[in-house]
């Protein structure tokens, strides 16, 4: 289940837009600055799959200029299942290629 | 920690290094009682001090640290080096120290299978291994190979044990294969290693010349240094002369792009053309330079026990200038594809004496099979025009390890070397027998193996026992499938010490589990000769013990407790009081502990509590005397600098009908050289999750190659399968291919070749002849 950090940049004026936007969205957790058009965006999601649809989501809103990617954790429940092991790396490479 | 606890802390953790992103974009952003309500109050983390250990540059870290843990990281607004600034490994480099298949406890091959042993047993079986092996064939049999992240006390108390304990001088480390060249070309140009500028050139320099240098992922600090010189500097210019297009080119301000190995041609048409405009300053070479002609056709180390020593003639200007007529920009571009005009324009740079020309370089020059020839010549352009050892002017030859220059090239753990000076030489091995405490016939004064012949003579079977630490040589050495296949020999016994598991422990018989970066105390050594003290921080994980330590643990069991007998606690002050011994005097002093555990590094030759700058300059180094007016070159017995008559030749293997291209290999910025750390770090691994093979476009053309299809290269050594990239992030020029090294599921190092340059003896990973196959299908994403 991947944890992931972000630093979302909004368009002129959408910091709070944006923060709504994304508090809305399941397992997101935003703090957006005081003092700058920038947020702070935490996400949970259950899959590398799911964690990139939701990035994609987010990076399809209007309002939100960028989203620069500051932390990510796959938080495996063995290392033989965590995908930056080798363990996983070899078994994934004996996988026949996708056409 | 509960699964459900190490959720919260990893989304504080998460929380924590977004913030400190946004305040490295953003310095006084404020984001209020939300953020300390999520992360706890980042004033209540304690933050510590260390250098980065993911390159040479050296950048100071600030470690944000919670409950034993390093939590968060930031750039050291105090370190001279970095000002605050961090690149991608280092904004996440805390985290590869978390990974899920952490080697935490020792493994003894039993039957052909890894088990785990206690700590303590399997340092019992390396000691015993050691003996064993030692009695039944000599002290030359036994190996230690270690690497330019070793701390300094790791690689100082290899090499007591090695050198001055056991007797054999069978000590080599990972820098051999990059930072060797460099190293040769100090010592034949200066008598004495290592940059005679710092860091602080780029604030003074007018032109940046990149010898071969991807400073934009390689050195991305200093390279975004060198692009605010740029904005805020009037008429700044940096100009890329490679042999592939990057991102580095596409920052520059001219990118010369010219056939690979032609370097040597090109700088001496740089040369031909300072003196044929008269641009020399005379006085300056009159006063301070000698002319020296070495051997040539000198060979290129493919034939096991080949052996050169180059010798130095001396000549006299007129020789120097006639060597230079066969370096016209006309004959010179017909070598190397660069126009004779460019050429022209590049010298005018050199030449100009309004402009200050800082050079640098790193693995393009160092990995070649002339690489000390490159490094003496690029040393005669800045030599010709006096442009040298003042701020701005500055030949810099950068190192790509955090210690590659604090411990490999200042401590001396190669064969040949001593922490001060050689084994060749009565007076050092002397002085290394006084301050170790050894008879003096302990320390043996022939040199034995350079990295490429140890490995060989692991091969062959001269060498039985070789301990590995911090490197992982059976992705990085070159024609790799030799030397993996003589470490699985019968009768060989590997020791490996390091943190994951990697296709080196896969051929252990022994993992002892390390202690990583501020897991410990120690020291590193940056490219501008400041050393940097980092204390330890977290603990490490489950019996994980440092190299150091590890060493000294071996060192006791075999009876020498008297030769180490610092206890745990003290062992880094006593290591560093013995070793300092060695470079006790003006050229290398060496700053105290104390101070270096204050301050974000201090550079030495630290004389009177001020750091020496620039070094030959009698303005700034103590140690140069102003009788030999404003530069002394006190390397040298004639307290001169030499330019050396260095020819173009060509390399070992060229592109032929079987295999008619190159192939180039190197690193990309998001992994720290074979990735075992940096693809455990979730972000970088997923930014570049395995090699490719860039092609240029009109070849890619040409072969009906699409983008991301599966292509198969072939050398004589080996063949490997990858994706195709095109356009990407680099582009070769046509003809050449380029494949990074850091993925051991898709090994380049098996099709690379093992020539040498003949007086360093420094692989060269960036040319060889393959040949590009078409498969077709994609890969799987």
């Amino acid at each position: 289940m991947p944890i992931c950090s972000y630093v979302v940049v909004p368009a002129d004026g959408a910091r709070g837009a944006v923060a709504a936007s994304l508090a809305s969205l399941p397992g997101c957790d935003v703090v957006p600055a005081e003092n700058a058009d920038l947020l702070l965006l935490v996400t949970e999601t259950d899959d590398l799959d799911a964690e990139a649809a939701l990035r994609t989501r987010i990076e399809a809103m209007p309002e939100v200029r960028g989203l620069v990617l500051t932390f990510g954790d796959v938080d495996p429940d063995t290392p033989e299942a965590d995908p930056l092991s080798r363990t996983f790396r070899k078994a994934v490479s004996s996988l026949p290629d996708t056409p | 920690m509960s699964p459900v606890e190490r959720r919260i802390f990893l989304k504080r953790m998460a929380m924590a290094a977004a913030a400190a992103s946004a305040s490295s974009l953003v310095p006084d952003v404020a984001f209020g009682e939300e953020l300390g309500g999520y992360v706890g109050d980042p004033e209540a983390l304690e933050w510590r001090k260390t250098p980065c250990r993911f390159c040479g540059v050296g950048c100071g870290l600030l470690v944000g640290l919670e409950n034993g843990r390093a939590v968060a990281v930031k750039g050291d607004p105090e370190s001279s080096v970095n000002r605050g600034l961090c690149c991608v490994k280092g904004y996440h480099s805390v985290q590869a120290l978390y990974g899920g298949d952490r080697i935490t406890r020792a493994q003894v091959r039993r039957d052909g299978r890894l088990v785990e042993v206690s700590i303590e047993e399997a340092l019992d079986v390396v000691a015993e291994r050691i003996r064993s092996t030692i009695a039944e064939h000599g002290k030359d049999s036994v190996a230690m190979y270690g690497s330019g992240q070793w701390t300094i006390p790791d690689g100082y108390v290899a090499s007591k044990l090695f050198k001055g304990a056991l007797g054999t001088n069978n000590v080599e480390a990972n820098a051999r294969l990059c930072m060797a060249s460099a190293v040769t070309g100090f010592m034949s140009t200066f008598g004495l290693d290592e940059p005679m500028g710092c860091y602080e050139d780029i604030d003074h320099a007018d032109v940046f010349v990149l010898w071969g240098n991807n400073m934009a992922e390689m050195h991305p600090v200093l390279f975004s240094r060198m692009l605010e010189r740029r904005r805020t500097g009037q008429g700044v210019q940096i100009i890329d002369l490679a042999t592939r297009t990057t991102r580095t080119s596409y920052a520059a301000d001219r990118s010369l792009l010219f056939a690979p190995q032609s370097d040597l041609a090109i700088a001496n048409a740089i040369c031909h053309e300072l003196v044929a405009n008269h641009w020399v300053d005379e006085s300056f070479v009159e006063r301070h330079v000698a002319f020296k002609r070495g051997k040539t056709d000198i060979g290129y180390g493919l034939e096991d026990g080949f052996s050169f020593t180059d010798e130095a003639t001396d000549v006299g200007w007129d020789e120097y200038v006639a060597f230079l007529a066969d370096y016209t920009p006309e004959r010179v571009e017909a070598i190397s594809g660069v126009p004779a005009e460019d050429i022209r324009w590049l010298a005018s740079l050199y030449g100009d004496p309004a402009r200050k020309v800082t050079s640098f370089w790193c693995m393009g020059m160092n990995q070649h099979t002339r690489g000390t020839w490159i490094n003496n010549l690029v040393y005669n352009v800045h030599l010709l025009v006096g442009k040298i050892a003042e701020p701005g002017n500055s030949p810099f030859s950068l190192t790509g390890q955090p210690s590659a220059c604090g411990t490999v090239r200042e401590v001396g753990t190669l064969t040949h070397a001593l922490p001060h000076g050689v084994v060749t030489n009565e007076d050092d091995r002397r002085m290394a027998a006084e301050i170790w405490g050894v008879p003096l016939e302990n320390i043996d004064p022939r040199p034995t193996y350079h990295t490429v012949e140890m490995f060989r003579a692991l091969d062959r079977g001269d060498i039985r026992f070789m301990w590995v630490q911090v490197t992982n040589p059976m992705v990085t050495m070159p024609h790799l499938n030799r030397y993996r296949a003589g470490a699985e020999k019968e009768g060989r016994f590997l020791v490996v010490s390091d943190v994951y598991p990697t296709p080196t422990t896969d051929v252990a018989d022994v993992i002892l589990p390390a202690s990583m970066w501020f897991e410990q105390e120690g020291l590193f050594g940056n490219s501008e000769r400041r050393t940097q003290h980092f204390a330890q921080l977290v603990d490490p994980p489950g019996d994980c013990m440092s190299d150091t330590w590890q060493l000294i643990e071996v060192a006791r069991r075999l009876g020498y407790e008297e030769l180490f007998p610092w206890s745990y606690e003290e062992h880094i002050d006593g290591i560093w009081a013995e070793y300092t011994r060695f470079h006790d005097n003006p050229k290398h002093r060496m700053a105290p502990l104390d101070e270096l555990k204050e301050r974000p590094g201090i550079m030495w030759p630290y004389v009177d509590g001020q750091e020496t700058k620039w070094r030959y300059n009698t303005r700034h180094d103590p140690a140069a005397d102003a009788e030999y007016g404003d530069f002394d070159f006190y390397g040298k017995p004639d307290h001169r600098a030499w330019i050396w008559l260095r020819p173009y030749e060509p390399p070992p293997e060229v592109p032929d009908a079987e295999y008619p291209m190159w192939l180039n290999t190197g690193r990309v910025v998001e992994h720290w050289h074979t990735g075992s750390m940096t693809r455990r770090v979730p972000v970088l691994h997923q930014a570049v999750p395995n090699a490719y093979v860039e092609v240029n476009r009109l070849d890619a053309a040409e072969m009906g190659i699409r983008n991301r299809e599966r292509v198969r290269l072939v050398t004589r050594r080996g063949s490997l399968e990858l994706e195709a990239r095109i356009d990407y992030r680099g582009q070769p020029t046509r003809g050449q291919v380029f494949v990074p090294f850091f993925d051991e599921g898709l090994l380049v190092n098996e099709l690379t070749l093992d020539s040498f340059c003949p007086i360093s003896k420094q692989p060269d990973y960036k040319k060889c002849a393959v040949r590009l196959e078409r498969i077709g299908g994609r890969t799987a994403s």
